[in-house]
C-alpha cells in the first residue's frame, strides 16, 4: 500500500482541455510574468471571491509582507499574531521590522483566541493578523469588533483559505487585506510556487501592486521600496485551468471527511478527529487539511510512514519556540494549547483524487498502530 | 512587425516541451527545489565553472540574499550605479544597507574602477556591480582597485555566457547574481534567479535563506529569519535545457549585435554604439545612443520595429531613493545614457531578413542626419 499526502495525476488529465489552451495563447504572448494569463486569473479569482481587487504575487509568504508594507506597518509597531501557525506569519512580522506579540490558540479550531486579544493591545499594537487554518476560519466577528474598537489594522492569513466564508464574505476580505497561497498542496494549487493579495481597498491594492513589482509604478519609475514578487504567466494559466472544478473538489473533500470520521470514531481513546467550534455567523467550512489529534503522535508517524502513507506533522514547533523568536518571553509553558497540538497534530492524506479505498487503508494502518499499543499496554 | 522580445521566434516547440514537462512533475509529484533544482545548479555550476549556484526565484531576490548572507546590513554601505536596474538599489536597502550611488562612464553605461574607489569609506562593505546590455564591467581592474576586505556582488542578471579574460560573467567577483526572467540571456518560463559562488558558507546560509530558515533536514524548524525565494521544479527543467542549447543562440545573438555594428559605424557619430569590454560579449540588449532618441525610435516604430527604453531615470533621481541621492550634480552619465539609450530587437529567433531590415533603418536615419 501506497498512499501519498499529495497527489495531482488526474486533476492534470482533467486540465489538460483548457491547459493546451491556454498555453496556445501563452505562446504568442510578448511577455511570461505578471502579463496577460496572470490578469486573466485574477479576474477570474476576483468572480470566485467577490474580491474587488485581487492582486497576484509570486506566494503568499510575500503577500503577507507586502500587505504589512502597503500598511506602513514597521520597526516600533507590534503586531498580533496567533502562535501556532506556518512560520510565514510571523516571519513577515519580523522582515518589516516590527515585532510580533503571541497569542495562543483555540482548541479545535487552531485559530487565534479573540478572548485573549485584548489583554495584548498596547500603544504600539498597529495590526491583528487571524489565521485561518486547515478547515475553519478564526472567529471574525469578535476579531474585528476589538481592532474596530481600538482602531487597529487586521491582514487575514488567509493563505490556506481558499473557498471558507464568514456570512457569505470569502476569507481575506473581512479585513484590510487577505492573502493566497497556491502552494502546490493547497486547496487550489499550482505546480510551483503563487500567491494572491485580497482586499475592497483601491488606494491598498495600488500600493499592493506597486510593492510586488520592486516598487514601481505602471510608468517604471520606483515610488517605494519594493520586491520582485510576481506570478509566472505559467503557473496563472494551470490555476484557471483548475478553478472551474474547485467547488466540486471541496464537496469531493468533504465527502473525504466524513468517510475518514467513520472509520476513526472508534479510536476516539487515542485521537481526536477534526471538530467544527460552533459559531453565530454562517460559515462555510473547506476541508484542506484532515487534522487529528492522535497520541503518541511520532511514534504513529513512523508506523505510517513504513507502510507508505505520507503525513504532515502541521506545525510540529509553535512560532513562539522557533529559534529565530527565542526570547525571554517566550519560554515554554506560555501558550498551553497551542503546544499540545504540537505534539499531537497530524495532517492525513486529504485530496480531491483520493480514493475511498485509500482512506479505507490509511485508517486501517492507524487501527492497527493503536491496537499494537493497546495490546502491548 | 519585429518584436522586441518574441518567445513565439525564440523557442518555436515551446507549447509541446512544457506540456512534457509539467506532466512529468505531475507524474513525479515535486515541484519546488527538488531534484531538478538540484539537477540544473549543478549543471549550471559545472558551466560557469563555480563550486556552488543557488537558485531563488529572482535575480531581485538574489542580490538581496547575497547581501544577508554575507553579513551585510544596518550601518554597512554598498556602492552602486547609478543607471541600472531597480533592484541595484532595492536590494540594498532590503538587507538594511546604505546604498552609495555612483555614476557610470558613458561610453559603456558600467561602473569603473576609479570613480568606485573614490565612493569608499570606512563603512563600505560591498560593491554591487552591473553588467549592461552587452558590455561587462571589468571586474578584474576593480578588484585591483578595491581593498580586499571590500566584497564584489556581481549583478550578471543580463550578462550569462559573456566572458571576461576567459572567465565567465558571474564568476568574476566574490558572489554572481544571474536572472532568468523570460527575457533574459538564459531564459526561464517565468522569474527565477541564481546566486554563483566558490565561498561554501555563503552558499550554505543562501540555501537556508530561500526557504524559510530551514535547513533542508528538519521541516518548519526556523533557524533564520528566511524568505520564501525558491525556484520551481518546472521552470529548472526548462531552463536545463536551455543551457545545452545556450551556446548555439549566443552565436546567433553574437552575430546579429556584429551586423549591427556595421550600421552603427557607418553611421558617421550620428549613432553611438555600446563600448563592451569584452569581444566574448553575451548581448542581452543591443542598446545605441542617439542624440535624437524620441526621433529614432519614432522612426524605428514607422518601420514595424519595436524597441525599448531601458532605465530612463536615474536610480537616486526616483522617489524611493532620492533619499540616499548625493545631488544631481553627481550623475550625469547615468542621465545623459537615460535620455539618449534605445534597445534595438535582438533575440536569437530573429531571421536575415529582419535583421537587414533593422539595419536598412538605422542607415536611412543616420544618412537623413548627416544630409
Ligand atoms: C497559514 C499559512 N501562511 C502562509 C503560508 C505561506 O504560503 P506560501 O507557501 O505561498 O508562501 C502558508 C503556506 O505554506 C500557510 O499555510
Ligand atoms: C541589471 C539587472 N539586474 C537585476 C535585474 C533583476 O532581475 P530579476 O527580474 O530576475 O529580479 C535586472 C532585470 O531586469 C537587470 O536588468
Amino acid at each position: 500500500m501506497s498512499v501519498p499526502f499529495f497527489q495531482i495525476t488526474e486533476g492534470f488529465t482533467r486540465a489538460l482541455p483548457l491547459l493546451e489552451e491556454g498555453l496556445a495563447e501563452f505562446h504568442r504572448q510578448s511577455g511570461w510574468v505578471n502579463d496577460q494569463q496572470v490578469r486573466a486569473f485574477e479576474q477570474a479569482i476576483a468572480t470566485y471571491t467577490g474580491a474587488p481587487h485581487a492582486i497576484a504575487t509570486g506566494n503568499a509568504t510575500d503577500s503577507l509582507i507586502i500587505c504589512l508594507m502597503a500598511l506602513g506597518i514597521g520597526p516600533g509597531d507590534e503586531v498580533i499574531v496567533p502562535c501556532y501557525s506556518f512560520f510565514a506569519s510571523v516571519s513577515c512580522i519580523l522582515q518589516v521590522g516590527a515585532t510580533p506579540v503571541f497569542v495562543d490558540i483555540e482548541p479545535g479550531s487552531y485559530a487565534i483566541d479573540c478572548s485573549l486579544i485584548e489583554a495584548c493591545i498596547t500603544r504600539r499594537t498597529r495590526a491583528i493578523m487571524p489565521v485561518h487554518l486547515f478547515r475553519q476560519m478564526a472567529e471574525m466577528d469578535a476579531l474585528m469588533d476589538i481592532a474596530c474598537r481600538h482602531g487597529l489594522k487586521v491582514v487575514e492569513d488567509s493563505a490556506e483559505g481558499i473557498g471558507m466564508r464568514w456570512n457569505d464574505r470569502h476569507a481575506g476580505l473581512i479585513g484590510d487585506l487577505g492573502v493566497l497561497s497556491f502552494f502546490p498542496t493547497k486547496t487550489l494549487g499550482a505546480l510551483g510556487d503563487a500567491g494572491m493579495v485580497l482586499t475592497r481597498d483601491a488606494d491598498l491594492a495600488r500600493r499592493v501592486r506597486q510593492i510586488l513589482d520592486n516598487g514601481r509604478d505602471a510608468s517604471g519609475l520606483a515610488q517605494c521600496l519594493g520586491y520582485n514578487s510576481r506570478m509566472d504567466d505559467l503557473q496563472a494559466l494551470w490555476l484557471r485551468a483548475r478553478l472551474p472544478e474547485l467547488d466540486q473538489e471541496i464537496e469531493r473533500r468533504a465527502a473525504l471527511r466524513d468517510a475518514y470520521d467513520l472509520h476513526l470514531g472508534p479510536l476516539g481513546e487515542y485521537l481526536q478527529v477534526p471538530v467544527t467550534l460552533p459559531r453565530a455567523a454562517r460559515q462555510r467550512c473547506v476541508d484542506y487539511v484532515y487534522l487529528i489529534e492522535a497520541q503518541n503522535r511520532d511514534g504513529l508517524v513512523e508506523h505510517l510512514a513504513a507502510r507508505g502513507v505520507g503525513v504532515e506533522a502541521y506545525y510540529p514547533l509553535p512560532l513562539h519556540l522557533q529559534p529565530v523568536c527565542a526570547g525571554p518571553t517566550h519560554a515554554e509553558g506560555r501558550f498551553p494549547v497551542a503546544e499540545r497540538a504540537a505534539t499531537r497534530a497530524l495532517g492525513l492524506p486529504l485530496y480531491a483524487d483520493l480514493s475511498a479505498s485509500d482512506v479505507a487503508s490509511v485508517c486501517q494502518a492507524i487501527t492497527e498502530f493503536y491496537a499494537a499499543a493497546g495490546a502491548q499496554s | 512587425m519585429i518584436k522586441y522580445q518574441d518567445f513565439q521566434r525564440r523557442y518555436p516547440n515551446a507549447q509541446t516541451q512544457i506540456l512534457e514537462i509539467l506532466a512529468a512533475r505531475v507524474q513525479q509529484g515535486d515541484f519546488i527545489l527538488k531534484q531538478q533544482v538540484q539537477d540544473f545548479e549543478q549543471a549550471l555550476a559545472a558551466k560557469v565553472g563555480a563550486r556552488h549556484a543557488v537558485c531563488v526565484s529572482s535575480a531581485t531576490s538574489g542580490l538581496t540574499l547575497s547581501l544577508i548572507a554575507s553579513g551585510i546590513g544596518p550601518g554597512d554601505e554598498v556602492i552602486t550605479p547609478a543607471f541600472c536596474y531597480v533592484s541595484a538599489a532595492s536590494s540594498i536597502v532590503q538587507a538594511g544597507a546604505t546604498p552609495i550611488f555612483v555614476d557610470v562612464a558613458p561610453h559603456s553605461g558600467v561602473l569603473e574602477a576609479e570613480a568606485v574607489v573614490r565612493a569608499l569609506t570606512p563603512r563600505t562593505r560591498a560593491v554591487l556591480v552591473a553588467h549592461l546590455f552587452s558590455g561587462l564591467a571589468d571586474i578584474d581592474a576593480l578588484r585591483e582597485a578595491l581593498p580586499e576586505d571590500v566584497l564584489i556582488l556581481e549583478d550578471s542578471a543580463t550578462a550569462f555566457g559573456a566572458r571576461l579574460r576567459g572567465r565567465h560573467a558571474g564568476t568574476l567577483g566574490d558572489i554572481g547574481v544571474y536572472s532568468f526572467f523570460a527575457a533574459k540571456p538564459l531564459g526561464g518560463i517565468g522569474d527565477g534567479g541564481a546566486v554563483i559562488t566558490d565561498d561554501d558558507q555563503v552558499a550554505g546560509a543562501l540555501r537556508m535563506l530561500r526557504n524559510h530558515g530551514q535547513d533542508g533536514r528538519r521541516r518548519f524548524y526556523h533557524q533564520r529569519l528566511g524568505y520564501n525565494s525558491r525556484m520551481d521544479e518546472t521552470n529548472a527543467a526548462w531552463l536545463q535545457a536551455r543551457l545545452r542549447e545556450n551556446d548555439l543562440h549566443l552565436a546567433r545573438k553574437q552575430a546579429i549585435a556584429k551586423a549591427y555594428d556595421e550600421a552603427i559605424e557607418a553611421s558617421d557619430g550620428v549613432l553611438l554604439g555600446q563600448h563592451r569590454g569584452t569581444p566574448d560579449f553575451s548581448p542581452h540588449a543591443y542598446v545605441v545612443r542617439s542624440a535624437e532618441r524620441e526621433r529614432l525610435a519614432r522612426h524605428l516604430t514607422a518601420r514595424g520595429i519595436q524597441t525599448r527604453v531601458h532605465f530612463p531615470v536615474p536610480l537616486p533621481e526616483q522617489p524611493a531613493f532620492v533619499q540616499w541621492s548625493a545631488g544631481p550634480a553627481h550623475y550625469p552619465n547615468a542621465r545623459l545614457l537615460g535620455k539618449q539609450c534605445l534597445a534595438l530587437p535582438l533575440c536569437s529567433g530573429m531571421s536575415d531578413g529582419q535583421v537587414s531590415r533593422v539595419i536598412e533603418a538605422l542607415k536611412e536615419f543616420s544618412h537623413a542626419e548627416v544630409i
